[in-house]
């Protein structure tokens, strides 16, 4: 692992990733933890309104939300949008330091170890940098995807139906989970140095942040076209989310749900193969850098 | 790992069949339920192209769920649907049945037996046995009278006779409703909540009869009578401001009489939660004369 990365490495390095992870089941450990956890916090969710959990979670969301969340079928809705609220709390907190040793574990291989072996503990400097990167990506995804939203009140607000305004506002408002897919891409893609650089060359966020751009320039498109291409993976089921309105007239609350916890595993993978294509790109670069 | 991997598997599968089996709630029969109801809607849609075998598939299925959870809250919402499949494709007679079998099946359950009853009277009524519909919905009133539907009746019975163009019937019905309200909202043994329904319905009969200022007056009595009292609540007192609106400046076109009303209020009861927004409401009141026309303008 010690050429020079261009465009047409992209693939192979991607491909590379894919293998590693085959090679190295242990690297996909640390995501079945964060997958357990994800998973056991939606089956808590799942039966917040059933004895006992109702005992104490009821009165909450009646509070919250209403009393008719507590039963069927809109107990679905609220499992999945306190779901996808906590996720900010465990993108933060649990998958920063996942990744982190995800990195660790690359970089060991990388070097010819075993991963039997003890893994170097991540130490409470770099998980604070982790959470602090993580807190600056998810700030700047979730400013772009505000954007998105403001851009799609506008649109809403056209009328026509049909020409190049109706095209526009169709564009906007059923591409909106494309675009956010797309957002997502171009942050992971932007910061993507940054956590190799905080766990492995130990820089604390500031510096990681700045030499994250200079190493970026020289292999933005590679990694561009393998954090994009890695992504793919998730289109399926954001054709199905996106679709659900028209989909939920003839599948029931519990295929969705399936189809959510899909949706988790599946960016999990995305997760452990882009994490594990960056690290070796970074490792290949500073090789190159050598 | 794979054992690892086989641990946190088995504590998912291990927690989805521990809080599965401790539940004891109806969330089970509400899931199947809801599947009956989405055929349910289907059917409702459009009753008359539905085949008589998708009629008879749905009430099996709900004739299912009273079997297998006899005991569930959700078995006069069944019992209901059931009648009402009957009533959509116009077999009263089975209708009927159904919704007495509810009657004497909750015959402890007062309120959902008289939903039933008045049921069996719009069963009646479809059929146009207006005198059998009659003589069901004032059993309704006599045997249930403290449930919703009982105490509802008069008036229900009134509006019956106003659709069906009855002027000599609609206007007796009228009267013995007004009756029964006007002595049961001045009853003040009973409680206020049962007062405030008989005053709302009171008012509505006087709607119904064109006395706008009787109307008034009753809204008035709502508004001060009731405004410390439990049974009122801010849903109460803002639809109460509304229909005192609505007699008093869209039928009287009397804005100093709502006007009169909330400022006395305010002045007998300065520090009543209502107060600020009755006087937004008299802000609004003013910005609303001084913008509107005045009877026999031009425009009029």
């Amino acid at each position: 692992m010690s050429a020079k990365i261009t465009v047409r490495q992209a693939f192979p390095i991607l491909g590379e990733a894919i293998a590693t992870l085959f090679r190295n089941p242990q690297l996909l450990y640390p995501f079945c933890i964060l997958g357990f956890v994800q998973l056991l916090l939606m089956e808590v969710l799942f039966f917040a309104n059933r004895f006992p959990l109702s005992v104490i979670c009821a009165p909450i969301i009646t509070r919250l939300k209403g009393p008719q969340y507590l039963h069927y079928p809109f107990n679905y809705e609220l499992v999945n949008h306190w779901f996808q609220s906590s996720q900010m709390f465990i993108y933060f907190f649990l998958t920063s330091f996942i990744v982190g040793k995800v990195v660790l574990m690359v970089a060991k291989i990388n070097n010819g170890e075993s991963l039997d072996a003890k893994i170097p503990r991540l130490g409470l400097r770099r998980y604070v940098n982790l959470v602090a990167i993580f807190v600056l990506i998810f700030i700047l995804v979730y400013a772009l995807t505000s954007g998105y939203g403001l851009l799609v009140r506008r649109a809403t607000a056209i009328r026509s139906t049909a020409g190049l305004y109706f095209i526009i506002k169709q564009a906007v408002l059923l591409g909106a989970p494309y675009f956010a897919l797309l957002f997502s891409i171009l942050v992971t893609v932007l910061f993507a140095y940054v956590i190799p650089l905080i766990v492995l060359d130990r820089k604390n966020v500031i510096v990681a942040f700045f030499q994250n751009f200079w190493i970026l320039g020289k292999t933005f498109m590679p990694l561009l076209i393998i954090i994009f291409v890695s992504s793919l993976l998730y289109a399926p089921i954001l054709l199905l989310r996106s679709n659900q309105q028209w989909m939920s007239g003839f599948l029931t609350p519990e295929i969705w749900q399936v189809v959510v916890v899909l949706g988790v595993i599946v960016l999990l993978l995305i997760d452990a193969v882009q994490y594990t294509a960056v690290t070796m790109c970074f490792l290949l670069n500073k090789d190159d850098d050598q | 790992m794979r054992k690892k991997l086989l641990i946190l598997i088995g504590i998912l599968v291990g927690v989805y069949i521990v809080l599965t089996f401790l539940d004891k709630g109806e969330y089970r029969v509400e899931k199947q339920l809801w599947r009956v109801q989405k055929d349910y809607a289907v059917i409702a849609q459009d009753p008359k192209t539905v085949p008589e075998i998708q009629f008879d598939r749905v009430v099996r299925r709900y004739r299912k769920l009273i079997r297998k959870y006899p005991n569930s809250i959700y078995l006069p919402q069944m019992y209901s649907s059931i009648g009402m499949l009957n009533v959509m494709r116009k077999d009263y007679k089975g209708a009927r049945e159904v919704f007495q079998e509810t009657v004497e099946r909750f015959a402890n359950e007062p309120e959902i037996a008289a939903k039933a009853m008045v049921d069996v009277g719009n069963t009646y009524l479809a059929e146009n046995n207006i005198e059998k519909a009659m003589e069901v919905y004032r059993r309704v009133h006599d045997d249930y009278l403290m449930t919703e539907a009982g105490f509802f009746m008069p008036m229900h019975i009134a509006d019956i006779y106003r659709n069906l163009g009855e002027t000599e019937k609609f206007s007796k019905a009228l009267d013995s409703a007004l009756r029964f309200y006007q002595k049961t909202a001045t009853d003040k043994g009973l409680s206020d909540s049962v007062r405030l329904n008989a005053y709302q319905l009171l008012l509505s009969a006087y709607a119904r009869q064109g006395a706008w200022q009787k109307a008034l007056s009753v809204a008035k009595t709502m508004l001060y009578d009731f405004a410390d009292s439990k049974a009122m609540n801010p849903q109460r007192l803002s639809g109460i401001t509304r229909l005192l609106n609505l007699v008093a400046i869209v039928r009287l076109q009397d804005f100093d009489a709502a006007r009169k009303i909330y400022s006395d209020f305010i002045a007998s009861h300065p520090d009543h939660v209502i107060s600020p927004y009755l006087n937004k409401v008299l802000e609004s009141l003013d910005f609303l004369e001084k913008n509107s026309m005045k009877p026999g303008s031009p425009q009029d």
